[in-house]
Formats: structure tokens, C-alpha cells, sequence
């Protein structure tokens, strides 16, 4: 019944999208069956979102039925008026027009589309089999901000206690303090799902949603790359679909677990996968918005921009960077005719809708709520001078792992040829493919050019899907090069048995190298029965819980231990954690030690100082790891006994 | 003449669909959500079934029965195929208290022994008769 329901309200989402895409633009607006869907998921997030915040500030609480409005109301109320309004105005509905060329949507075409499709879901599924428990850090850390809307039916406030020197020797802990890696829009449509279908966060459904949403990517990125071949080969005989499916082979079989693919599905680092959805979907708005000079995609692609950056920070920062590289490249290809570029830009800003959602944006942004990294200044940390050297680019090996290293390869091959063809290089939608890969290279590869202070590998992960574009571009436009010497037009041409070899070693190579980055990648077996004694032992604990007990646990090697918050509620920090031991050597980026020497030294006078001054009383380890130097101190004892976890209590 | 230059520039509406070609894309998107479906629901069927934790699994733990440090009332929770248990409750090395329960897997019981605040430190052995041995122990 819960599987039930948490469809119901998972497919409620695209479903209130679809209202308001067709509300706020018409029936008019040419799209097709796949991009309206993957339209409609993103704005039925985005609508969810903005509803809920609207409510929430408004100090409305946000139960079940009140989530429902959130959900449906907008979306009702624009679709009932649109409705109304061509109604009463007599418009007709002009025809309708597909994606497809008629003669490109074959049969076969269709078919290989679906075994895409299918293969790559099969594939995550595979994966996610046995790394989609509950246990995945980034995971635990999002969903405990889902909870408390759930639990509080209230915005959470994005804060949490730290440890901090008091100036004389000693520590203590905190009053909550701002944080500013978390964006509200991760949180909300998981808290939705959960309110609605009544799902416990301690099942799948966190990670079927992302699956989800890893799903609508591949198709945002079929759509955009048959789109965006439509227009770079018209007069070429080459097929859209052939390079849309093309793409779909590069993103969706090979390289299927790869970050960020699967790996960010199981390991729920929920702000990046959705926004790998909302930038090819903004580019695919802005692109037709060109291309076709409609300005309701112009307005389309704000609207997508703005739930982008009330979703996830780094990429609202990377999606920035990338129209600025499609700008600078559009400028260049049409600067003998500047006048006329400026002319078709400004025809799309010659309409009500782009200013409508400019409006909307500004009234939201100021009177309502602004993205919490804008309200903590978080912006001014990113951008700047890298401060690591973990920021300062990464090499091209590196880049190419990030990538897929056919990916690469090919795309940057693609990239190259691309730019001696004049016909392609003239093209409209040259800029997009050219503008997205080079801004990301710089990005991940010198972010010194471009004031860049975030770490590159994050930067990396960017990268595969727009050379995975260029990628499938080159391997469907492969066959060009192949001319019949006795056929005109002469060009460049390879011999029939060059051609097939050289086909053969491009299909292997991209197979080989996909299929490597996915066996490489598969999990080992589960860790259910260590997950469930770490859940029983952090429930006893909750259970038998004193309001002046303070809790530390162990990040090394305790199993799902991001998720033992979510037992207690306490704050975002509670328990207190032993991190990573490397990070407690890290001299640019110095940390409190108590959480080290607590669990490491407890019997030590750095240790019993740190319990002293913090009052923590209450400890899970891993036995097989840190038992020892606690079985030898009299001052703990030892309440609960598991098998890879044990709690020891400090005596008072 | 125009056609011409629309077609070079790239630029421009393809002509209108059959229903044919509308209907091939809405079965696409319609197979998509299936697939999804059926994903999602072996995944919750999957993690399901995983944290059962009764399901495949062999694991019990112990705990004292409340927080009040002079209690040595345990509970014991089993998820293994063994069912009996033997406890034994030693101070210094005398064996204080003794004894056998018996719990089915999924089961849970607690037992109930005198409070004992002696100095020094009190420790709780129960082994089940797969031969494994878990303790707790209150110092004072």
C-alpha cells in the first residue's frame, strides 16, 4: 500500500507540472510527448517548492492537505484559467508539432530508443539493488531536513551546534549557527512524498525518486541533442534521432554507475542530480527559445532557472557559467552581423512572459524568501581565487576520468572537427554545444581564469553530459566521411573497408571503456545486517534517552551513521560525530580535536578534557576498531552490545 | 527561393505530424514510466526484504533494560537462528547470578535481577548456543 501511494504522489508531481506548463504557456507551445514530461517534472518541483515556502513563511503548517494544495493549486488554478482565457478569446489551438522530422521517427528508431532506455534503467537498478539501502551519508544528511518538515510541518532553518575553542583551553558547544550548504528545494518534494504516501524515509523511496529523476535526465538530454542536430545538420543527411539515440547510448548504458550517474542516485547528492535534470532542460528552453525566436521558452528557461537556484547552489553557479560560454560563443559567430543577432535577441525580451517570470522572480526573491546560501553570503566563499590546492583544476586525465574517458576523447575530437566545418561552426546551435563543453573545461580545468573556488572534482562530474552530446554528434556523423568516390559531391572520404574498421574501433572503444567504468563500479555485498544493528542500537538509545545526554558516534566505521540523526531530531549535529581522520590534519582548513581524542584517547588527559568540558556522555564505536581503549577505562560502561556496534555511557 | 534559404540556415518549423508519430512518443514516454514502476518497485520490495531484520539475517544484541546505573536488568533481542541463551552476571570474578532463557528469532525478553551498586565492575555474559558471547558491564 505504501509502494502504492508513493507513486500516487510521485507521479502527482509531473502531473501538477503538466497543468501549469500548459496554464502559464498554452497549448500552443510545440512540445513534444518526451519534453513535456520531462517539462512538467521539473515544474511540478518547482511549484511544489515555491507553494510550500509561500505557506510555510506564511507560517501556515504544512500538513497533508496543505502540501496537496501546494501541490495542485497553482497549477489547477493557471490550466482553469488558460483555459477560460482561449475559451472566451476563440483562439485555436495551432497544430501541433513533434520533435521529430516525420521521416526520422522510424520504427526501428523507436525501438532502439526503448532498449536504451530500458538497458540503462536495468543497469541502475543492478547497482542500486544493493547500494539503495539506507545508508549513504549525503543521503542522511538530506533526508534529516526532509523530517523535520514532515515531523514539524515547518520550514526547517538550515543551522547546527558546533564545537568551538572558548579562548582559555577548552571548548564547548555552540548555539546553533547558520549553515549554508543546504538549499530548501532538495528537501521539499521528499518531504511532500513522505507527507502524502505516508513512507518512511527508511525505505526506498528516497532513492526511487532520484532514480527518477536520473531517468528524466537521460531523456532531457535525448531531447536537447536531437534539437539542438536538427538545426547543426539540417542540410547534412544525417538523422536528429540518430544523434539523440547516439547520445542516449553514451549516457545511458556505458558509464551507467559512474557519478553522476547511479552512484549520486544511491548516494543521494540530491542538489546535483537534480540539477543535471534542470540545465539541460534550461539549455533546451533557451535554445528553441532561439532558434525558433519564441520567447514563451525564453520565459520557460528563466522560470527553470529560478527553481535551479532554489534547488542547488553549485549548479545554479555552474548553469551561470555556461550561458555566459554560449553568449561569448554566440557573439563570436555573429559578429559580422551583430545588429541582426541583437534584433533576435531583443525579440524575445518584446513580450510579456520573459517579464512576467522576472517579475515573479523578484517578488519571490524579496518578499518571500531568497536562497539560503544568498542569505548567508555563502557566494562570495565560491567564487575568488582557489584557495586548496584540491581547487586549482584538474588535469586532463583527471578531467577524462571525471568524464568517461571515451566521452572525452571523442568529445573533444568532435569539438575540433567541429570547428573546421564552416557550415557547423555557422551554425545557431553551435554556440550551445560549443559554449556548454569549453566553459566546463575551464571551469574544471583552469578555474583560475575564472575566479573559480570550489573543488574541481565537483566540477568534473559536469562535464559527461555535454561531451557525452558531442560524443554521440560525432558517432552519428561518423558515416559523412564515408563517400562513394563514384557519388558528387567530392569531400572528404575514407575507403569502404577504412571506414568499417575505423567504425568498429570507435563502437569498441566506447563499449570497452563504459562498460569498464561500470564493472569497476558495482558495489560489494549489502550491508543490510550491519545497518540494522547500528538502526537497533541508536533506537535504544533514543528510547532510554535523558535530556542532558549528549551523543558521539563514529563516522569511520560505524555503518550508516549520517542516518542515526534521524532518530533523535535534535539538531543537525546531534549526534556529534568523529570524522574523517584526514580531516583533522588538514592545515588549510583547520578543526576542532575533541571528537577525535573523545573516541581515539578517551583515557588520555586531552581526552577526559574534551569529555569535561562538553559533557558527553554517551559513545557508539565499532567494536573492531575502537573497543580496546574503552574495555580498559573504568570511567565508561558498557550498555549495549552489538555485534559491529556497542554504546558505552560515561559515568558522572 | 525561400524554402531554400530556410532549409541552408537551419532555422525554422518542421512541418506537422501524424497522429502516428504523436502516438509513438506517448508510448515512449508511457513505457518510461512502466519501467519506472516496475524499478521502483522491486527496489522497495529489495530494501524491503533487506531490512527485515529477521530475513536472512543471524544477529542479537544486549543492553541493560534502563539507564540507572546501580540496575543490572538486561534485555536481549534475537534475529539468529539460535534460541537459547546463558547468561551469567560476575563482580570481581564472583559469579553473582546465573541461568537459560529461551527466545525465538524476532523474539525480545528482558530479565529482571537485583540492583548491584558495588564498587568495581559488573559484568552481564550471555552466550548463545551458537557459541557466540556478547557482554555489558556497569563500573562503578
Amino acid at each position: 500500500m505504501t509502494f502504492f501511494l508513493f507513486l500516487v504522489a510521485t507521479l502527482a508531481i509531473p502531473l501538477s507540472g503538466y497543468l501549469l506548463l500548459r496554464g502559464l504557456f498554452g497549448p500552443t507551445l510545440p512540445l513534444s510527448s518526451i519534453e513535456s514530461s520531462a517539462f512538467s517534472l521539473v515544474l511540478g518541483i518547482g511549484s511544489l517548492d515555491f507553494s510550500m515556502i509561500a505557506l510555510g513563511k506564511a507560517g501556515i503548517p504544512l500538513s497533508g492537505p496543505i502540501v496537496l494544495i501546494a501541490l495542485f493549486a497553482i497549477p489547477i488554478l493557471s490550466y482553469a484559467l488558460r483555459f477560460a482565457y482561449e475559451r472566451f478569446t476563440r483562439k485555436r489551438s495551432g497544430p501541433k508539432r513533434s520533435l521529430f522530422p516525420r521521416t526520422a521517427l522510424t520504427p526501428p528508431a523507436r525501438t532502439l530508443l526503448l532498449l536504451l532506455v530500458g538497458l540503462a534503467v536495468f543497469l541502475k537498478v543492478i547497482f542500486l539493488v544493493d547500494a539503495g539501502l539506507p545508508t549513504a551519508t549525503d543521503l542522511g544528511h538530506h533526508m534529516y531536513w526532509s523530517k523535520i518538515v514532515v515531523d514539524t510541518e515547518r520550514l526547517p532553518e538550515y543551522s547546527k551546534r558546533e564545537i568551538v575553542d572558548t579562548g582559555d583551553g577548552h571548548v564547548a558547544l555552540s548555539d546553533a549557527e547558520s549553515i549554508s550548504d543546504f538549499i530548501i528545494g532538495e528537501h521539499l518534494p521528499f518531504a511532500a512524498i513522505s507527507k502524502l504516501s505516508g513512507a518512511s524515509f527508511f525505505s526506498a523511496f528516497p532513492v526511487a525518486f532520484l532514480l527518477l529523476i536520473n531517468i528524466a535526465t537521460l531523456l532531457a538530454l535525448f531531447v536537447l541533442s536531437v534539437r539542438i542536430a536538427d538545426v547543426l545538420f539540417a542540410d547534412k543527411a544525417i538523422s536528429p534521432v540518430s544523434v539523440g539515440l547516439a547520445v542516449l547510448f553514451f549516457v545511458g548504458p556505458l558509464f551507467a554507475f559512474s557519478s553522476p550517474e547511479a552512484k549520486f542516485v544511491s548516494g543521494g547528492v540530491v542538489g546535483n542530480l537534480l540539477g543535471n535534470l534542470m540545465i539541460p532542460l534550461v539549455l533546451l528552453s533557451f535554445f528553441r527559445a532561439y532558434v525558433e525566436t519564441e520567447s514563451r521558452f525564453f520565459a520557460l528557461g528563466i522560470l527553470l532557472s529560478l527553481i535551479l537556484a532554489y534547488t542547488h547552489h553549485l549548479s545554479t553557479l555552474v548553469l551561470a557559467f555556461i550561458l555566459l560560454g554560449i553568449a561569448l560563443s554566440m557573439i563570436a559567430i555573429t559578429f559580422r552581423d551583430l545588429p541582426s543577432f541583437a534584433k533576435r535577441v531583443w525579440k524575445l525580451f518584446a513580450s510579456p512572459y520573459p517579464w512576467s517570470m522576472f517579475v515573479f522572480a523578484a517578488l519571490f526573491f524579496f518578499l518571500i524568501a531568497a536562497p539560503t546560501y544568498i542569505e548567508t553570503n555563502a557566494v562570495s566563499t565560491a567564487v575568488g581565487t582557489p584557495s586548496k590546492v584540491t581547487r586549482t583544476g584538474l588535469s586532463l586525465l583527471q578531467a577524462s576520468e571525471s568524464a568517461g574517458m571515451v566521452r572525452m576523447a571523442i568529445g573533444l575530437a568532435a569539438l575540433l572537427v567541429a570547428l573546421f566545418i564552416r557550415a557547423v561552426r555557422r551554425s545557431p546551435a553551435f554556440p550551445f554545444v560549443f559554449g556548454w563543453g569549453c566553459s566546463l573545461l575551464i571551469m574544471a580545468l583552469r578555474p583560475r581564469w575564472v575566479f573559480l573556488d570550489i573543488p574541481s572534482n565537483r566540477i568534473g562530474t559536469y562535464l559527461s553530459f555535454p561531451f557525452a552530446i558531442l560524443s554521440g554528434m560525432f558517432l552519428a556523423a561518423f558515416p559523412i566521411f564515408y563517400r562513394d568516390r563514384s557519388k558528387k559531391p567530392a569531400g572528404v572520404f575514407v575507403p569502404g573497408k577504412l571506414f568499417l574498421f575505423a567504425s568498429l574501433v570507435l563502437f569498441s572503444f566506447a563499449t570497452w571503456n563504459g562498460s569498464q567504468d561500470n564493472q569497476s563500479s558495482l558495489p560489494s555485498a549489502g550491508e543490510a545486517q550491519d545497518t540494522l544493528e547500528v538502526f537497533s542500537a541508536t533506537n535504544y538509545l533514543a528510547n532510554h534517552s535523558l535530556p542532558e545526554d549528549l551523543f558521539l558516534k563514529d563516522h569511520n566505521y560505524l555503518v550508516a551513521d549520517s542516518w542515526m540523526k534521524l532518530f533523535f531530531m535534535r539538531d543537525y549535529a546531534y549526534p556529534l560525530s568523529r570524522g574523517y581522520f584526514k580531516r583533522y590534519e588538514d592545515e588549510a582548513n583547520p578543526r576542532e580535536q575533541c571528537t577525535l581524542r573523545m573516541i581515539s584517547v578517551p583515557n588520555l588527559p586531552e581526552g577526559r578534557s574534551c569529555y569535561s568540558d562538553l559533557g558527553v556522555n554517551l559513545v557508539a564505536i565499532n567494536p573492531a576498531y575502537d573497543m580496546a581503549q574503552f574495555e580498559k577505562s573504568n570511567d565508561f560502561s558498557l550498555i549495549y552490545s552489538g555485534t559491529t556496534v556497542q554504546i558505552y555511557e560515561r559515568n558522572r | 527561393m525561400k524554402e531554400t534559404a530556410k532549409k541552408k540556415s537551419g532555422v525554422g518549423m518542421r512541418p506537422a505530424v501524424s497522429l502516428r508519430d504523436l502516438s509513438e512518443e506517448a508510448l515512449a514516454v508511457i513505457f518510461v514510466v512502466v519501467l519506472f514502476v516496475a524499478a521502483s518497485g522491486w527496489l522497495f520490495f529489495h530494501v524491503n526484504r533487506e531490512l527485515d531484520p529477521d530475513n536472512g539475517k543471524n544477529w542479537w544484541t544486549l543492553a541493560f533494560e534502563n539507564r540507572d546505573t546501580g540496575s543490572l536488568s538486561f534485555v536481549i533481542e534475537n534475529h539468529s537462528a539460535s534460541t537459547i541463551f546463558t547468561f551469567n552476571v560476575s563482580h570481581d570474578k564472583d559469579v553473582i547470578d546465573a541461568g537459560n532463557l529461551t527466545i525465538e528469532r524476532g523474539g525480545r525478553k528482558a530479565i529482571s535481577l537485583p540492583a548491584n551498586a558495588a564498587e568495581g565492575r559488573t559484568i552481564v555474559t550471555v552466550t548463545s548456543s551458537d557459541g557466540s558471547k556478547k557482554e555489558i558491564y556497569r563500573n562503578h
